[in-house]
């Protein structure tokens, strides 16, 4: 293969060039096309319940991110005038839609409207027990309202409504309603009597649209800070995901710059102070950004959106598309006057070969579970470190043959530091120090796969949301059943027929309680007609009979069926609409379920109906978390285990052994770091690892060589951990946690393996004294 | 209806402290009202009354239980925790669906109400004291907030002592017009017999 590129290598470095060109041109157009996710959640498996359809899913996400809730309040005085303000706000904002304060009188006039022209399909619990006892006891049951003082019908609303159909529905209608009014506001009272209006909203933006989001969530701060100086004793809460995607991609940017420029930054120090020439910086930069532009456009041709996260993980893949470069400028470095750049590319392309493969495996790995983010991160680093590969082996041999021929630095310390591990109490003592450490931090550390324990939110919007939950007495938990079908009314039968199972559990104590949207299906507003139908008669006779109606006045009835588009559209629709998630081919209607115990117990009721699933996301998360960590496991286990085989055979047991003692410690290094961090052991700790063995294995590779180590291998694998943990290691600091604790083990494996690599190397007799 | 509800309560307890400081104060800390009522519905079209009549039991502490004898017997049974009413020979049914938050929101007023809570009555309603032809006193009181507005015209209520008549005008052209005789103001507590009524 090297004679083939050594015999084309113009040609093939000029194709190299085209193509990456090309890559270039064609960025703008591919970035246009596709997005940038911001979304929090990227970070987590996508799609965790495997029976729900994935158009119905998104559906769903896409929903719950465009609602958004506020609480307000006036402070000492109970006037409605703070939250009109703020309603008004809200309603000048262009981004918002359907934003819902108290109920005005045009829409109290269309929800009487839609009440009345669709009465047998909004009859109330109570109508329907009192229709069924028939028309007697129906008759007395509208006279006791007649007479009685607190009722107040009025023989106008009698000779429109004999059954006193409306008053029920909206009686009814009342009573589910959990608020007070004030006003038509409605609003909860927290423990110290202060009471706080309730507006809601829905976004005309996607929350994950980050200039779209941060604009408007600038603006919202801004208002709220104008509104303060108005209502200085006032208080306003607010939720949503917009707050938290927002928030996430400022963060997300500030990882991106600041960490993304120190990486750099370090990068840059490490390579001049070694070379104290401009060139192998150019030379760098140039593989490195080849490396990103065929990786960003490869991730965005498969998949039409870039995650902000994977960005941030990403600045890791500079440290590594770095080393090639480094490995045979080091080389260039010491031997450029003896060998042609050619002949110093057949060298190194052993060694810089076989690290490409072991950290290619090792990111391949994370696109094993379905995770976007990581799959995101394992398609732009395996690209982008091939891309950095070509570079070197056809670019670099052109571009650095007058590479001036210096001796290496900090030869001095070097020497020191590989002396030091000849000792034998050296040798001994600090693979038992870091065993120990190792066993404390292992001994402290949790597992858990509950998305919960490790995907922290910021505190400031988190204590918003959780105070506002509180208030408006709603549950947190993300529990849902969702009755879905091809059509809407067999999506509503089928719903119809999931109620008596559903109340069935509640007396079981599985969950609290339901919700369902205020939808029945054409069939069973039929039965409902027809049961009107047939008391109606006698209600009106009895009702004539005590002079209450007039005799020759014949009674119509203008009532329609209630469809789902006409649903739609009329007040309820608005309302409630979150609750229905309709794709041109499926219908789903969504319950949010309350305080659910037992999860398990209720898949089970209802496993044999088909579109019926209960979703509950934490417990698919969890399970889909545990899954991908006993598999990942077994995987990490196996290739140890490989490698283990592998040292033992070539070395034979004791150097074997010897050999396999810093990957070994590594790896146990990576989750007691968490445990001594107080992180929990996790998928994203086993991802971390599988880096620490893909990359970190490279070190004693070289190491353990026993033909002795070259003076540039020695010098080259010092300078690669060097950047690695720079970048790796960076990932530390970033500010979304799921992220810095997948740096956090991934610095102090890795640190362990580059630490203890020297351990692999037979006694050195001629090797330190080469430097 | 709770309204309507919350607003008789209001004029049998409250509407006093307009007319004397005596009987307001007589009223603070009372433990429980009785009297008999006569209720006259007047329907206009067409046009008919329905007359009523019974008696009631208003304790702050547990509720009001309102009894209909005449011309059928039907009871209305309201409290902290439940709003019922029941014909005779039926079961008790409850007189709007579950435990709402309105109903609470009654309630609370209720209690603010009792203890004579002009604030609290002013944020509902325009306050008008009228001229009366004999002794005693009259009061309207105009709802000024929604949904009270948009059912009622206005209230009259007339009284010297005690509380004798309230007038309910709609809007839509009906009155109703309530009469208590026989009231017995008591500061002693109900016995347990009597407070069992909003128990059931």
């Amino acid at each position: 293969m090297l004679s083939f590129i050594h015999k084309n290598s113009v040609k093939l470095a000029w194709l190299l060039l085209v193509l990456l060109l090309m890559m270039g041109l064609s960025l703008p157009f591919l970035y246009k096309n596709s997005q940038i996710n911001t979304s929090i959640l990227a970070l987590l498996p996508d799609n965790p319940e495997k029976a729900v359809p994935e158009q119905l899913q998104q559906m769903l996400m896409t929903q719950l991110d465009k609602q958004l809730v506020w609480l307000v309040s006036p402070g000492e005085e109970n006037t409605t005038a703070a939250a009109a303000a703020w309603l008004a706000t809200l309603k000048h904002l262009p981004q918002l839609s359907r934003v819902r304060g108290p109920l005005s009188s045009e829409e109290q006039a269309l929800w009487l409207e839609y009440t009345r022209k669709h009465t047998p399909a909004l009859l109330d619990t109570q109508i329907l027990k009192r229709l069924e006892q028939g028309g007697e006891s129906y008759a007395r049951w509208v006279l006791s309202q007649i007479y009685s003082p607190f009722a107040g019908v009025s023989q106008r609303e009698l000779q429109e409504d004999p059954l006193l159909l409306l008053r029920s529905i909206h009686s009814a209608k009342l009573a589910d309603q959990k608020f007070d009014l004030l006003d038509n506001w409605p609003l909860v009272k927290d423990e110290t009597g202060r009471i706080w209006f309730l507006i809601q909203a829905e976004l005309n933006i996607s929350s994950y649209d980050i200039q779209q989001a941060q604009t408007l969530t600038t603006h919202l701060a801004e208002a709220k800070t104008e509104w303060l100086n108005h209502w200085p004793a006032g208080k306003i809460l607010e939720r949503g995901t917009l707050f938290y995607a927002s928030y996430a991609s400022e963060q997300a940017q500030k990882d991106i710059s600041v960490l993304g420029s120190l990486t750099l930054f370090g990068v840059v120090i490490l390579i001049l102070v070694t070379f104290r020439s401009g060139m192998p910086l150019l030379l760098s930069s140039l593989s490195v950004l080849a490396g990103i532009i065929s990786g960003v456009w490869a991730v965005l041709l498969l998949f039409g959106e870039l995650h902000l996260m994977m960005l941030v993980m990403s600045i890791s893949v500079i440290g590594v598309t770095v080393d090639y470069v480094l490995y045979y400028l080091v080389e260039r470095r010491v031997h450029g006057a003896e060998r042609s750049s050619q002949q110093s590319l057949a060298v190194t392309f052993p060694t810089l070969s076989s690290a490409l493969l072991t950290t290619l495996v090792a990111y391949l790995v994370l696109a094993l579970p379905p995770m976007p983010v990581f799959r995101q991160l394992a398609i732009f680093s395996v690209v982008g470190m091939l891309t950095a590969f070509l570079v070197v082996l056809l670019w670099l041999p052109l571009l650095s043959k007058n590479l001036a021929v210096r001796p290496l630095p900090a030869r001095a310390l070097l020497k020191v530091w590989l002396e030091l591990w000849q000792k034998p109490v050296v040798r001994l003592f600090v693979p038992v120090f870091v065993l120990l450490l190792a066993l404390a931090g292992l001994s402290r550390l949790e597992i858990s796969d509950d998305p919960a324990s490790f995907q922290s939110l910021p505190p400031v919007i988190q204590q918003q949301e959780q105070q506002l939950t509180k208030l408006l007495g709603q549950a947190t938990d993300q529990t849902w059943l969702l009755v879905f079908a091809e059509k809407p009314q067999d999506a509503l039968e089928k719903l119809e027929k999931t109620e008596p199972l559903l109340k069935q559990a509640i007396k079981q104590g599985y969950l609290e309680a339901y919700q369902r949207l205020p939808l029945i299906s054409l069939k069973q507003q039929q039965q409902q007609l027809d049961l009107l139908l047939s008391v109606q008669p006698l209600v009106i006779e009895k009702l004539q009979q005590a002079g209450l109606l007039q005799k020759n006045l014949p009674f119509k009835n203008n009532w329609q069926k209630l469809t789902l588009e006409q649903w739609q559209q009329s007040p309820a629709g608005r309302i409630w609409g979150s609750l229905l998630l309709s794709t041109n081919n499926l219908t789903g209607l969504l319950l949010p379920l309350q305080g659910v115990s037992n999860s398990a117990a209720l898949e089970r009721l209802f496993v044999k109906n088909a579109g019926v699933i209960l979703m509950d996301r934490r417990t698919a998360y969890t399970r889909v978390f545990a899954e991908y960590r006993q598999l990942l496991s077994w995987l990490l286990l196996l290739a140890f285990t490989l490698i283990a085989a592998h040292f033992f055979f070539k070395l034979g047991a004791k150097a074997g052994l010897r050999t396999l003692i810093p990957t070994l410690l590594s790896l146990l290094t990576a989750p007691a770091a968490l445990g001594l961090c107080g992180h929990s052991f996790n998928l994203f700790a086993l991802l971390a690892m599988t880096l620490v063995l893909g990359v970190g294995i490279n070190y004693t590779l070289f190491f353990s060589n026993p033909r002795g180590a070259p003076a540039t291998a020695l010098f080259a694998t010092f300078l690669a951990a060097t950047t690695t943990l720079l970048t790796l290691g960076i990932l530390v600091f970033s500010s979304t946690q799921l992220i810095s604790s997948f740096g956090l083990a991934l610095a102090s494996g890795l640190l362990t393996a580059f630490l203890l690599s020297p351990l692999a190397a037979p006694p050195l007799t001629k090797g330190v004294t080469e430097l | 209806m709770i309204r309507i509800l919350l607003l008789l309560f209001l004029l049998l307890t409250n509407s006093s402290a307009f007319a004397s400081e005596a009987i307001a104060a007589q009223l603070k800390d009372f433990s429980y009202l009785k009297a008999k009522f006569i209720q006259e519905r007047q329907l206009s079209n067409p046009s008919i009354t329905l007359r009523s009549t019974g008696k009631l039991l208003l304790s702050p502490k547990d509720g009001l239980w309102w009894q209909q004898e005449e011309p059928f017997g039907m009871t209305l049974l309201l409290t902290d925790t439940s709003m019922l009413q029941q014909l005779e020979g039926e079961a008790a049914q409850p007189l709007a669906a579950g435990g709402n938050a309105q109903m609470q929101q009654f309630q609370r007023l209720l209690r603010d109400l009792l203890v004579v809570d002009l604030q609290a009555l002013n944020q509902h309603f325009s306050l008008t004291s009228l001229p009366t032809e004999t002794t005693g006193w009259k009061l309207k009181l105009e709802p000024k907030t929604s949904p009270l507005n948009q059912l009622f015209a206005y209230f009259e209520l007339t009284g010297d002592q005690v509380v004798r008549r309230l007038i309910m005008k709609d809007n839509k052209g009906d009155s109703t017009t309530i009469r208590f005789s026989l009231q017995q103001l008591s500061h002693t507590p109900l016995t347990e017999d009597e407070r069992a009524v909003f128990y059931p």
